[in-house]
């Protein structure tokens, strides 16, 4: 137990305090003479000359004792009453193991007990929480752990998103499908962009295909079915196929909160099974053709032995040939079969009502048209590319639109034995096959953007035939798409009551579920819910406006309040002209290192990417956007977003310091610096220090960018120009 | 021309299997015109006026059931029954050939006794 207070403090007071109280009785004394008339006066002098003793009591005894009344009072009651509230204080704040001495009266005493006991009682309590707190935490990292080691072992890209398409989690077979990511080291920053936690999703799939597979997913998950996910397929930056399949992410029964996304880059297999399904569909019917002319003349010289000469030489004629040519087609395409035979493109088997709805709805969406859904009542199940498949029946619908001016149209799902169609009915007369013929052979248009298929590669794929007739009702014409139905095996004993489904293991509290961007402006956003890139340059000296350029960018990023350190830009750049050995001996990187490595003009472009939607940290960052203004002209690049400066922070932090270096703050906030002097070290160690001065920004009251920008333009230090 | 005659417009761009179906039919009593694509069948139709037109539905341009749906459709040709032959033996492909207006479907390879049957059958 610490001794807060020493004797001397606290006799002052009481001092003074007994001092004002003797002053008050004279005082009070004085006044009561005043008021005394000469004959009182006269009479009280005579009584005190003749009673002595009442002059002692009246002017000595009495007074003294008030002040040992006083005290005792003191000392047993508001000394240790204002003793207590003090070392209440210090448990309170500093020492929550620090107890009452238990001096003063019986009273105090008894109070300072019960006070010690209930704080006992409360520390007993802290620390089961915190034990609780230190077991369940331990237990999540060793989950996450887990789970990461998992995810990253995966063949195939693993990304999860929230609604809003912010990526909450990737692993880096993701990166490599999205990004083409190259070996670290390779003189090409990625063209396509940057996959990383807080960025969008959508900058690499189309967000309709994503808002697309939830719709799938949200129909099929109220019409009961447990297996909710959805299938797509799109192109990736680099022109090749990716499949993705979308499972949400639930937050209640019905309530989406994200999506799990799988990609595989299925070009080499997409192209085999292309090649595959042509050979084998080429093969057979040439089989059948030449079969057909074989058996037919077969069966004339057979059936008509008194056939002239003429004729039956012609006969034989065509079957040699027809063995001949069938022969040298199977010798040609020899070893083809075998090696084109793997697994068969994904389609999803769907309701006929939910394509129809889907069409329903994308329609009106898109061409202004009213169409009614006629639901079938039994259960058709198709196999689809339910995306593709939609956005051809719409391009056909709007073909339609534009060709006969109707508005109004219906969609009805029909069985039909082992197929399924899907009509779309409309007043008036059917289309000819020349003109559908023409349609099939158009591309297929999405809010006015063209994706490189046309509804006949579409309709094939599905193994699907278009035709236009008139409906048996006398007034409709139909259009009608016909393809194979399929029985779902338990398609739905499977059932689960959706109840179930929230039921997933979890290993992850993703902060950025909850995080709901754009809600209030930037500078009005805590920093510790901003995304930062803390960022570092290294150059060939001081003076850009004298030809000084940079020869290397390093960046990491900082989201929640979090450095991502899988997440760096690390580029060496040509600064086009030689390297002076001082600047060498700072940054290492010489004539030789620069060579190979892009110009400024294609780095960056790329940093400014990489830093998008993100506000610079840098240390001296003025320095690096002195630089980079310089530049703005010959790269088209002007960085805009806000940047917060580490030295202007720590001196706002710490006022009466004077060093305010990367060493110098890295020692007083207890940073280990290493690798210092490249520039991603330094972007790291900036991130560092940045991220040990926002906890003391908020005890100054600083917790918004707007209110670090504003304390930061305060410092004196801002006044500072390069 | 004489009515009693039973005449074939046969339609297909593969010569070989031309001829034998030529042979096959004119074996068999039939009146026989071959044409080798749709354009050229579509030509001859007024002037042959055959009861049968035998198509093979995959013609390089206009395609056997554009031929069908255009023949159909043209009263003045009427009554002519076609039969549309395949190499590629799909369900919906045969849907759209009745929907068009095909009397019979047939899949490539079929006996000379199947294809006469069905033909002598339409003609009844």
């Amino acid at each position: 137990m610490i001794p807060l207070h020493t004797g001397t403090g606290r006799q002052l007071p009481r001092f003074i305090a007994i001092g004002s109280i003797f002053l008050l009785l004279c005082a009070i004394l004085a006044a009561l003479w005043v008021e005394l008339t000469t004959e009182e006066k006269l009479l009280l002098r005579r009584i005190l000359d003749e009673h002595p003793a009442l002059i002692l009591t009246a002017g000595f005894l009495f007074p003294s004792a008030v002040v040992v009344a006083l005290l005792w009072v003191f000392r047993h009651y508001i000394e240790p009453l204002g003793k207590l509230v003090d070392d209440v204080q210090v448990m309170n704040l500093v020492n929550p193991s620090h107890r009452l001495a238990g001096t003063g009266s019986t009273q105090v005493r008894q109070l300072s007990a019960a006070i010690n006991r209930a704080l006992d009682r409360i520390q007993d309590l802290q620390s089961h929480v915190d034990d609780e707190a230190r077991n369940s935490r331990r237990q999540v990292e060793e989950e996450k752990a887990v789970l990461e080691a998992l995810i990253q072992d995966f063949s195939e890209g693993v990304i999860v998103c929230n609604v809003e398409g912010q990526i909450l989690l990737y692993n880096k077979r993701a990166r490599e499908i999205l990004t083409h990511e190259v070996e670290p080291g390779e003189p090409k920053p990625p063209a396509a962009g940057y996959v990383g936690l807080g960025r969008s999703v959508f900058g690499f799939i189309d967000r309709d295909l994503i808002v697309h597979a939830l719709e799938m997913i949200d129909r099929s998950m109220r019409g009961g079915e447990a297996r909710a996910m959805a299938h797509f397929v799109t192109k990736g930056s680099g022109g090749e196929l990716l499949h993705v399949e979308a499972t949400p992410v639930l937050a209640g029964p019905l309530e989406i909160r994200g999506t799990i996304l799988l990609l595989r880059d299925i070009s080499t297999q997409m192209g085999r099974d292309v090649r595959r399904d042509s050979l084998l569909e080429s093969l057979t019917e040439r089989l059948r053709s030449s079969l057909a002319t074989v058996r037919t003349a077969v069966e004339l010289l057979v059936d008509h032995p008194g056939m002239e000469n003429g004729k039956r030489e012609r006969l034989t004629r065509v079957i040699r040939d027809e063995s001949f040519s069938l022969s040298e087609y199977l010798e040609s395409h020899r070893g083809d079969h075998a090696e084109y035979f793997g697994r068969q493109w994904p389609l999803e088997e769907m309701l006929c009502n939910d394509v129809a709805a889907a069409v329903k709805q994308s329609a009106e969406q898109s061409l202004d048209i009213k169409m009614t859904l006629h639901p079938s009542i039994e259960q058709i199940f198709v196999r689809v590319d339910s995306f593709t498949m939609v956005q051809a029946m719409v391009h056909l619908t709007a073909s339609m639109k534009s060709a006969s001016g109707g508005t109004e149209f219906g969609i009805r799902p029909v069985r039909n034995e082992s197929l399924a169609s899907l009509d779309i009915l409309w007043r008036g007369k059917p289309f000819p096959a020349a003109t559908l013929r023409e349609w099939e052979q158009s591309r297929i248009r999405i809010a006015g953007q063209e994706i490189p298929v046309t509804l006949a590669e579409v309709f094939k794929r599905h193994d699907a035939e278009l035709w236009s007739g008139a409906d048996p009702d006398g007034t409709h014409a139909y259009l009608r798409v016909v393809l194979p139905s399929y029985e779902v095996a338990g398609a739905r004993s499977s059932w689960l009551p959706p109840s179930t489904l929230k039921s997933r293991p979890e290993f992850y509290d993703f902060d950025l579920f909850a995080s709901s961007p754009g809600s209030l402006p930037l500078g009005e956003r805590p920093l510790t819910e901003i995304s930062f890139t803390a960022f570092d340059t290294e150059t060939t000296g001081l003076r850009p406006s004298e030809g000084d350029e940079i020869v290397s960018i390093g960046g990491v990023r900082i989201v929640n309040g979090r450095m991502l350190r899988e997440e760096t830009f690390d580029q060496v750049i040509d600064p086009g002209r030689p390297i002076s050995r001082e600047s060498t001996e700072v940054h290492g990187i010489d004539d030789a290192m620069v060579q190979g490595q892009p110009d400024i003009k294609g780095v960056l472009p790329a940093f400014s990417r990489f830093a998008q939607d993100t506000v610079l940290v840098g240390h001296n960052a003025a320095f690096d956007m002195r630089f980079f203004q310089i530049k703005e002209d010959s790269t088209g690049v002007k960085l805009r977003m806000p940047v917060l400066d580490t030295i202007l922070l720590s001196a706002v932090v710490h006022p009466h310091h004077e060093d305010h270096s990367i060493e110098g703050i890295a020692a007083r906030l207890g940073v280990n610096i290493a690798g210092r002097h490249t520039a991603l070290g330094d972007a790291i160690v900036t991130g560092e220090l940045f991220l040990k001065l926002i906890p003391l920004l908020a005890d100054k009251g600083i917790r918004t960018l707007g209110e670090a920008l504003e304390a930061s333009k305060k410092t004196y230090l801002a006044r500072v120009k390069y | 021309m004489d009515p009693q005659t039973k005449r074939i417009l046969i339609v297909d761009d593969d010569p070989n299997f031309g001829l034998a179906l030529e042979l096959l039919f004119a074996q068999n009593g039939y009146q026989v015109e071959v044409a080798r694509s749709g354009e050229e069948a579509l030509d001859r139709m007024d002037a042959f006026r055959p009861q049968i037109l035998l198509v093979e539905s995959r013609l390089p341009f206009r395609s056997g059931f554009e031929i069908c749906q255009i023949v159909h459709a043209r009263r003045e040709w009427q009554p002519v029954r076609i039969i549309l032959m395949t190499a590629n033996e799909r369900k919906p492909e045969a849907a759209k050939a009745a929907a068009l207006g095909a009397d019979a479907y047939l899949t490539k390879p079929f006996s000379t006794k199947e294809l006469l049957e069905t033909a002598n059958k339409l003609l009844v």
